[in-house]
């Protein structure tokens, strides 16, 4: 295999994102896309430090561990002693430099509560934490995109008007009410669907359901609102002057410039059910996953499982933005050219 | 028997439902195109002229109704919802340029995409043939090196590329008529040329029938055979290209031609018709030009009727100019009485 060959395999992931250009083009192109995720991706490490050092912080001028992990009648001596073993004792500065000693090497330290490795905590609950929000938030952008469509293609239909009604309730309910109405009526009423817990499949049915219902409102609106702004553009007029099917029109023309802030919300539903909506909704609904981990680590002000919990998600979040990052430019590659 | 026109319409009535309610953009209109023909329809903006060519192309939609009228293609009824007739014909033996190329191409997909489609729905070519035959077009209309260009965005297109690109995208499902809504307005005087003379060439080399909609009068007497001038959803005057400007019948076309600049004429101010379009939601009774019109009298307030003058001619007025006498400078007399 010459050079050429190989060098052209090497550049050919890129090649295949930025669709749209000339061979010519594709190896000038895709050395654009390398650079423009090495950015990205320097923008991310910059994030994750920020939102990790400001937690430092904040968690230890907010409160005090030791307070709560010896009995009232402790002595002071056995206070400093516990303090000095948790190395709360030295000078703010000098946690954090072996914090971020820490961090560099993956290594967060022993949760104060749990006296096992944080991140052994934070990896273990994860995976619930990213099945439930899978399940529910997916569900949201798929029930969103066909509703969203149908609503935008006869404004003031029945559909537009029912979504749109639906849409502003499932806005204006706060999540938490949301939850408790819903073990109200399938758990207590009902008695079809289990309230607490994940022992059974039909266990994520209530939590995954509260997760989605506002980020379905907030989606249903921005695919309508996208889909109704492409609609009216002139080139669909042109596309259907062109006699294509209305699939080919809606489906191809309009959707695919529709897509861009369709996906910008996407990501940020998930990114926002991770980073807050699980809290309430794993709390509500006593889902094991890194949401009820935060409240029971706050709880216990377990600085070391929160540093390590909110360092995880923060690098989810920008993991994510980078991959909207990267699609948003297989769509347009017009982005980042201007 | 002579042959049925090439597309024909007839009392077409188009409504659009807005907040203040119910108007007729399109006020009854008919008109033909025979084969090999080129149809100019002028008028401002507003007179209905591109909703009329919508309506052929099945482009009316909410709150926009077709609410009367027959359309036939080759004497075969275009059949179709209020909205118009279905794709059928529309696309693949009427296609349509627009005026806007730079809003015209779907700006993420490649206009090589955006060619190839038609030919795929319309000439059921696949892949490799379809790209073959868009490079083809694309050179018809005088890009140079099609076959890369092909992958290209419409951004990295000029305004003058573009619409050269949409007559190429019009062009591909080999129609028999081609719609050219302003083709050139949105262009640079340069450019605007440059198409011109594309479209007079792609017609007289395929033998196509073009219906060309503008408000500029230069335009029309360089392409056309037949004029149809439009006012207030309606259509005022309808004659060979020639006799319109020679004679104007109406005196809206009189105004018309008058408002045009001439080479000829040292006078450096451009004459213009008084007044402004009326509102098409509060039109005056009768006649629609009534208000504007120096020949107007007491019974322009009754609906004119089209008065047929002969070899094709037609007017709707109840005081048309006096027919030409030698060169239609009596005419212009008239009208600026």
């Amino acid at each position: 295999m010459g050079p050429a060959l190989a060098q052209a395999r090497l550049h050919s992931f890129g090649s295949r994102l930025a669709l749209s250009w000339s061979p010519a083009q594709r190896g000038w192109q895709a050395k654009r896309l390398t650079n423009f995720i090495l950015q990205r991706l320097w923008h991310g490490v910059i994030v994750v430090l920020g939102v990790t050092t400001i937690v430092f912080f904040v968690t230890r001028v907010i409160g005090d561990p030791v307070q709560l992990m010896l009995p009232v009648e402790a002595t002071l001596e056995q206070r400093a002693l516990m303090r000095h073993q948790l190395g709360l004792d030295l000078p703010m500065l000098q946690q954090f430099v072996q914090f971020v000693r820490g961090v560099a090497t993956f290594d967060f330290g022993d949760s104060l509560w749990q006296r096992r490795p944080a991140m052994d905590i934070v990896l273990q609950r994860l995976p619930m934490t990213a099945l439930l929000t899978a399940v529910g938030i997916g569900a949201a952008i798929l029930l969103s995109i066909p509703l969203g469509i149908i609503a935008a293609l006869r404004p003031d239909g029945v559909v537009d008007r029912t979504t749109v009604v639906v849409s502003l309730a499932g806005l204006s309910i706060p999540q938490f009410w949301l939850g408790l109405l819903l073990i109200i009526l399938f758990g207590v009423k009902l008695g079809w669907l289990p309230t607490s817990g994940a022992r059974s499949p039909l266990h994520i049915v209530l939590p995954a359901l509260t997760l989605a219902l506002p980020s379905l409102a907030r989606l249903i609106m921005v695919v309508r609102t996208a889909m109704m702004d492409e609609l009216n553009r002139q080139y669909v007029k042109v596309a259907r002057s062109k006699g294509l099917s209305g699939l080919r029109v809606v489906g191809t023309h309009a959707l695919r410039n529709a897509a861009v802030p369709i996906l910008t919300l996407s990501g940020w539903e998930v990114i926002g059910a991770l980073a807050g909506n699980v809290v309430v909704v794993e709390t509500i609904f006593a889902w094991p996953g890194l949401g009820l981990t935060v409240v029971q680590a706050i709880e216990r002000q377990d600085l070391v499982l929160l540093q390590a919990v909110v360092f995880t998600v923060a690098i989810l979040a920008v993991g994510i933005n980078l991959a909207l990052d990267i699609i948003h430019k297989a769509i347009d590659p017009r982005v980042g050219i201007r | 028997m002579t042959p049925p026109p090439l597309l024909e319409i007839e009392d077409l009535v188009v409504s659009f439902t807005t907040r203040r309610g119910v108007f007729e953009a399109v006020r009854g209109v008919s008109l033909h195109v025979e084969p090999g023909e080129t149809l100019g329809i002028v008028g401002e903006s507003g007179s209905g002229k591109s909703v009329t060519m919508q309506a052929v192309m099945g482009l009316i939609e909410a709150p926009g109704a077709i609410e009367r009228g027959a359309m036939r293609w080759n004497g075969e009824p275009l059949s179709g919802t209020r909205h118009g007739p279905r794709a059928a014909v529309a696309g693949r033996e009427i296609a349509m340029v627009f005026q806007d190329a730079m809003t015209s191409l779907n700006p993420l997909l490649t206009v090589g995409v955006q060619i190839t489609e038609v030919l795929r729905r319309h000439k059921g070519l696949k892949a490799a043939a379809a790209s073959a035959r868009a490079s083809e077009l694309l050179r018809l209309v005088g890009i140079t090196n099609p076959e890369g260009r092909l992958h290209y965005l419409p951004h990295q297109f000029s305004g003058g590329m573009r619409q050269r690109i949409m007559i190429a995208m019009a062009l591909a499902a080999e129609p028999a008529l081609l719609i050219a809504d302003e083709p050139t307005t949105a262009l640079d005087v340069t450019i605007q040329a440059q198409i011109v003379d594309l479209l007079a060439e792609l017609r007289d080399r395929l033998h196509l029938s073009v219906v060309l909609v503008t408000h500029d009068m230069g335009l029309v007497a360089e392409l056309c055979d037949r004029v149809a001038v439009m006012y207030a959803g309606r259509i005022v005057e309808t004659a060979p290209v020639q006799e319109l400007f020679a004679a104007p019948a109406h005196p809206y076309t009189a105004g018309l031609l008058r408002s045009m600049p001439r080479l000829d004429d040292s006078a450096g101010r451009l004459e213009a018709i008084e007044g402004s379009p009326p509102d098409p939601s509060d039109l005056p009774e009768g006649c629609a030009f009534r208000t504007r019109c120096p020949r107007a009298q007491e019974d322009c307030i009754h609906d004119p009727l089209t008065t047929d003058l002969g070899s094709g001619r037609g007017v709707a007025c109840w005081h048309p100019l006096a027919p030409p006498v030698a060169h239609g400078q009596e005419a212009r007399v008239h009208a600026g009485e």
